[in-house]
C-alpha cells in the first residue's frame, strides 16, 4: 500500500516537473520567436523608410548596421536561452541596444522631426510588450536620456557633432513633446503587457489551480486505492486473527474446563486437610490438657521431693546429735570404767590387807572379794555399754553417711524432677504451637476451600466467556470476510 | 627365801600378774598397794625422791607390755613401782588349792637371779612365782650404780646391775 502510494506520489512529481519546464520552454520560444520577428520587421522598416524618403545612404552602412543588428538580437536570444533566468536582462540589453540603434539613425539621417523619431517608440513597445514595468521605465529612460543628451551635445558643438543642430525652440518642444510620447507609449504598453501579464497569470493561476485540483484529486485516488489495499489486508488479517482467536479460544475453553476439575480436585483436597488439620488441633488440645496434668504432677514432685531433702535433713542433723550423745555416753561409761577400776583396785589393795591381818581381816577380805566382783560386773557391764555404744556410733556413722547419700539422691532427684519440669514447659510450650498451628492450618485451608469454589466458579464463567468469545470471534471472521471482499471491490474501482 | 626344802605353799590368795599375754603369781604380801600408774606422778617415797619405778615386762622379759597398774614394793629405804599390764587377787574356791611346787636346787642355783621361786601348774599352763621383793631390791641396786656411773664413781661389784643371765 505504501509502495503503491510512493509510486504514485512520484510519477505525480515528474508530471508537475514536466508541467513547469514546458511552460517555462513555450514562454522561451515565444519570447525568441518575437524577438525574432520583431527585430526583422525593424530591420526591414528601417531598409523600407530609407529607400522610401529617398535618401543617400551608402548599402555599405546600411549592412553593416543591419548585421549589427543582427548579430545583437541573437546575441541576446543565445543569451537568454542560455540563461533561462536572466530574460528580463536580455529583454533590458536588447531594448536598450535597439533604442540607441534608432536614435543614431534619427539623428544622423533624419533630424528631431524627422519620421524616424517614431521609430523610437517601437524598442520601447517591444521591451513594455515582453518586459515588466521596471524595465519599460529603464529602457524608456535611457532612451529619453540619450535622446537628450543627443540633442544637447548637438546644440553645444554643431561642428564637431556632425547632427543637424536644433536650431528654434520649436524643435526643442519637438523634442520634448517626443520623450513625453516615447514615456507615455512606454507606459501605455507597459500597461497593456501589465494587463496581458496579469490575464496570463490569471490564466495561469487557474491552470495552477486546476492542476493543484486534478493533483489532489489524483492524490485523493491514490489514497483510496492504498486505503483500498490496506483495508484489504486488514481485513485479511482480521479475519486470520478471528479465526485464530476463534480456535483460541476454543482451546481456552477446553483448558478452563481443565483447570476447573482441576481446581474441584484441589478443593476436595483442602477440605480432606482441613479435617486432618481439626483432628491434629484437638490431638494437641487433649496433648494439653495431659501436659497441664503431667506439669501438676511434676510441680507437686518437686515440692515433695524438696519435702524429703529437708526431712532428710532433719534426719541427719538429728542422727548426727546421737552421735554426739552417744559420744557422751561413751564418755560416761569411760568414767564409770575408770571409777570401777579404781573399786577394782581399792578392793584389791582392801583383800591384800586383809590378807595381810590374817584371820582378822577375813571378813574385810569377804567385803573386799564382794567389791571386787562388783567393780568387776561394773567394769564388764561397762565394757558391753561400750561396745553397744560402739556400735550405735558405727550405727550412727552408717546412718549419717546414708542420710547424706540419701540428701544428695534426694537433691539429684530434685534436679531431674527440675529438669523434666523444664522439659514439660518445653513439650507444653511446643504442644501450644502445635495446637495454635493446627488451628491456622485449618483457617488456611478453609480458607483455600473457600477460594477454590470462588475460583471454580469464576472458571465457570471464563469458560462462558471464552465460549462466547468463540462465537464472536467467528462472527467477526465472517463479518472480516465481507470486509475483505468488499475492499477488494474497492480496490479494483479506485484502480479501475 | 622360799627354799627347795621347803613344803609347798597353797596358791589361795595369790596376785596374778599379765605381763602383757603371759600371766605371773606373786605373793600378796609382797605388795604394799596396788595404784593405778596415772597416780605415780606426784607421789614420792620414804626419802622424799620420786618413786623408782620399773617395767616388770622389760626387766623379765626384755620385750615392751602395756603398763596401767602399779606394785608398790617397800623395802627397807625405798619403795619401788613395779609397772604391769593388769593384777588381780587370784581367789580361789577354798576347796581347790592349786601346789606351788618350789624350784629343784639346780635349778635355783643356776640362776643369777632368784627372782622366780616355784612353778604352778593351773589348767595344763606353768604359772612362775615371782619373788617381787627380790625384783625391786636388784632393781634398786641396779639404779643406784648407774647413778654412780653417771657421777663417776667406781663401780663396785658387788652391786652388778640386775640381769637374767
Amino acid at each position: 500500500m505504501d509502495v503503491l502510494r510512493g509510486e504514485s506520489r512520484n510519477a505525480y512529481t515528474e508530471n508537475l516537473s514536466t508541467s513547469e519546464t514546458g511552460y517555462d520552454r513555450v514562454r522561451l520560444f515565444q519570447l525568441i520567436l518575437l524577438c525574432t520577428i520583431v527585430g526583422a520587421g525593424i530591420v526591414s522598416l528601417i531598409l523600407l523608410l530609407l529607400m522610401g524618403i529617398g535618401l543617400i545612404v551608402p548599402i555599405t552602412v546600411i549592412g553593416l548596421w543591419a548585421n549589427a543588428l543582427g548579430a545583437m538580437i541573437c546575441s541576446g536570444i543565445c543569451y537568454a536561452i542560455v540563461r533561462q533566468g536572466a530574460i528580463e536582462l536580455a529583454v533590458r540589453i536588447y531594448g536598450v541596444v535597439l533604442a540607441l540603434l534608432t536614435f543614431s539613425v534619427m539623428f544622423f539621417y533624419g533630424g528631431v522631426l524627422s519620421p524616424l523619431i517614431f521609430i523610437t517608440t517601437l524598442p520601447v513597445t517591444v521591451v513594455g510588450l515582453l518586459s515588466s514595468r521596471r524595465t519599460v521605465w529603464i529602457v524608456g529612460s535611457i532612451v529619453v536620456g540619450g535622446y537628450l543628451l543627443l540633442g544637447i551635445l548637438q546644440s553645444l558643438y554643431p561642428t564637431q557633432i556632425p547632427i543637424q543642430p536644433l536650431s528654434s525652440g520649436a524643435e526643442w518642444v519637438s523634442l520634448g513633446v517626443v520623450a513625453i510620447s516615447v514615456g507615455i507609449i512606454g507606459l501605455a504598453t507597459s500597461s497593456v503587457q501589465a494587463s496581458l501579464q496579469a490575464a496570463l497569470q490569471e490564466s495561469q493561476a487557474r491552470a495552477e489551480k486546476i492542476f493543484t485540483d486534478t493533483e489532489r484529486l489524483l492524490e485523493k485516488s491514490m489514497q483510496q486505492i492504498e486505503l483500498g489495499s490496506e483495508l484489504s489486508a486488514a481485513a485479511a488479517e482480521l479475519q486470520a486473527t478471528s479465526q485464530q482467536q476463534a480456535s483460541g479460544s476454543t482451546e481456552q475453553a477446553s483448558a478452563v474446563s481443565q483447570v476447573t476439575t482441576t481446581v474441584e480436585e484441589l478443593g476436595t483436597t483442602a477440605r480432606q486437610i482441613a479435617q486432618s488439620a481439626d483432628h491434629v488441633a484437638q490431638a494437641a488440645q487433649q496433648t494439653l490438657e495431659y501436659l497441664s496434668d503431667g506439669q501438676q504432677a511434676v510441680d507437686e514432685s518437686i515440692q515433695a521431693m524438696e519435702r524429703i531433702r529437708v526431712r532428710m535433713q532433719d534426719i541427719s542433723v538429728r542422727v548426727l546429735g546421737l552421735g554426739e550423745r552417744s559420744q557422751q555416753i561413751g564418755e560416761i561409761i569411760d568414767l564409770i570404767d575408770d571409777i570401777s577400776d579404781e573399786t577394782h583396785l581399792l578392793a584389791l589393795n582392801a583383800a591384800i590387807e586383809a590378807a595381810g591381818a590374817g584371820e582378822h581381816g577375813r571378813r574385810f577380805s569377804v567385803v573386799a572379794a564382794e567389791v571386787k566382783n562388783l567393780a568387776n560386773r561394773t567394769l564388764q557391764a561397762a565394757k558391753e555399754v561400750k561396745d553397744v555404744i560402739a556400735e550405735i556410733r558405727q550405727a550412727t556413722n552408717a546412718a549419717v553417711l546414708a542420710a547424706e547419700e540419701g540428701g544428695k539422691e534426694v537433691e539429684k532427684g530434685s534436679e531431674l524432677t527440675y529438669r523434666a519440669g523444664q522439659v514439660m514447659d518445653t513439650i507444653l510450650m511446643m504442644a501450644e504451637r502445635t495446637a495454635q498451628s493446627g488451628a491456622e492450618i485449618g483457617m488456611a485451608t478453609a480458607q483455600q476451600q473457600s477460594a477454590s469454589e470462588q475460583v471454580v466458579e469464576a472458571m465457570r464463567e471464563i469458560a462462558e466467556v471464552a465460549r462466547q468469545t468463540a462465537a464472536g470471534a467467528r462472527q467477526m471472521a465472517d463479518s472480516a470476510a465481507m470486509l475483505s471482499a468488499i475492499a477488494d471491490r474497492l480496490h479494483g474501482v479506485a484502480q479501475g | 627365801m622360799i627354799s627347795a626344802t621347803e613344803p609347798p605353799i597353797l596358791a589361795n590368795h595369790m596376785l596374778r600378774i599379765r605381763l602383757g599375754a603371759q600371766t605371773f603369781l606373786a605373793h600378796h604380801t609382797h605388795v604394799a598397794q596396788v595404784l593405778p600408774i596415772a597416780r605415780l606422778r606426784d607421789m614420792h617415797d620414804e626419802r622424799g625422791q620420786p618413786m623408782q619405778q620399773i617395767r616388770l615386762a622389760e626387766l623379765l622379759q626384755h620385750t615392751p607390755a602395756p603398763a596401767h597398774h602399779a606394785l608398790l614394793i617397800a623395802t627397807r629405804r625405798r619403795t619401788v613401782a613395779l609397772l604391769v599390764t593388769a593384777v588381780d587377787l587370784w581367789d580361789l574356791p577354798s576347796d581347790i588349792s592349786p601346789v606351788v611346787q618350789p624350784l629343784p636346787p639346780v635349778l635355783r642355783h643356776a640362776l643369777t637371779h632368784a627372782w622366780i621361786t616355784g612353778i604352778l601348774i593351773a589348767d595344763g599352763q606353768p604359772l612362775q612365782l615371782l619373788n617381787l621383793r627380790q625384783i625391786a631390791q636388784d632393781a634398786l641396786k641396779q639404779a643406784a650404780q648407774g647413778e654412780r656411773e653417771q657421777r663417776g664413781q667406781p663401780i663396785n661389784r658387788s652391786d652388778e646391775p640386775v640381769s637374767r643371765n
